[in-house]
């Protein structure tokens, strides 16, 4: 399953993009990842990020594999944020 | 911090100091105070940018570039100090291996990263990071090590239009449920170039209507009726 989400916007320079869950209140938020870049350095249109390539919890890959190694194991395989870039 | 000074300038009598400085806050500390008392030069940083333990690529170069000139002017014996107050420690890691890549000291960025983070107790980066800064920290190493390869650089920062996120995979939260996926982006606003200062630049809208809570169990129905998803 892919989960597409729209983040129309643009961009220049140094970027931080945060991926955050929401809990069922809409209050509460737990960071899921984080990815900073630099928009001269993406070649493509996409940019495409591995688990290795995110900045997520400390814990998440040690107590996942302990405690949930099959749920977990695909966990965050692959991120991908699609970019158009634009003529200016 | 004067004990220190002195023993410094005991052990290099002949030396001059350049001290940079990883601040917590926005203003001028009294540590760079005490250290221009000794007559020592110093240049201060942030310690982090939109809650990330890295730099913008332009104060990484200008700190490459002053670091770089400073070490190596001829006929002198400089010094180049690194210090970081509270919670300081992962950006000045970064900074350090940085130099080292870019004075061709060391050699591979991560290799490099891990030797620099061996110098603290491990403990004290997840203590001062809630999210391992490393690979994005890597990504912005692999920027400076490839300087080489193209002919500008810092390069000219090429504005993007982002289009959407996806995630290939499901991350599970609520108790290994799913997750209810928000997004912001920081950056430099491209419409305000006058400004290069950071901002939020997009948030999804908080609302239900807005943000969609995925579910576990939703994989059977987008395999087979491939609705929504992707």
């Amino acid at each position: 399953m892919l989960v597409k989400i729209d983040i129309p916007c643009r961009v220049q320079g140094d970027v931080v993009l945060e991926c955050i869950h929401l809990s069922e209140d809409l209050v509460r938020e737990e960071m899921m990842f984080r990815v900073m870049f630099h928009t001269a350095f993406v070649r493509s249109n996409s940019l495409v990020l591995g688990r290795d390539d995110i900045d997520i919890l400390w814990d998440t890959k040690d107590q996942f594999s302990k405690n949930f190694k099959s749920e977990v194991s695909y966990c965050y395989s692959y991120v991908t944020v699609i970019f158009q870039v634009s003529r200016q | 911090m004067g004990g220190i000074v002195t023993q410094l300038q005991d052990y290099f009598p002949d030396a001059s100091f350049m001290v940079f400085n990883f601040r917590e806050g926005d203003r001028r500390t009294q540590i760079s105070d005490i250290l221009s008392l000794c007559d020592m030069t110093v240049m201060e940083y942030p310690r982090q940018y939109e809650g990330c333990p890295l730099l913008p690529l332009e104060m990484i170069h200008h700190f490459l570039r002053s670091s770089e000139s400073w070490l190596s002017l001829e006929g002198q014996q400089n010094v180049l100090l690194m210090h970081c107050e509270r919670g300081g420690w992962p950006v000045l890691a970064f900074m350090l291996a940085g130099l080292l890549l870019y004075r061709k000291q060391y050699s591979g960025e991560l290799k490099t990263l891990e030797m620099v983070y061996k110098q603290a107790p491990r403990e004290l980066l997840q203590l001062l990071s809630p999210l391992n800064p490393q690979p994005s920290q890597l990504r912005y190493l692999q920027y400076i090590s490839r300087r080489h390869l193209g002919s500008e650089w810092p390069p000219s920062e090429t504005p993007l239009y982002l289009d959407c996120l996806i995630l290939q995979v499901l991350p599970l939260f609520d108790g290994g449920k799913g997750c209810r996926p928000v997004v912001r982006v920081y950056g430099p606003d491209p419409s305000n170039p006058a400004n290069r200062s950071s901002q939020l630049l997009f948030s999804t809208s908080k609302t239900q209507k807005h943000v969609r809570h995925y579910l576990q169990v939703m994989y059977c129905y987008a395999i087979h009726a491939e609705c929504e998803f992707i």
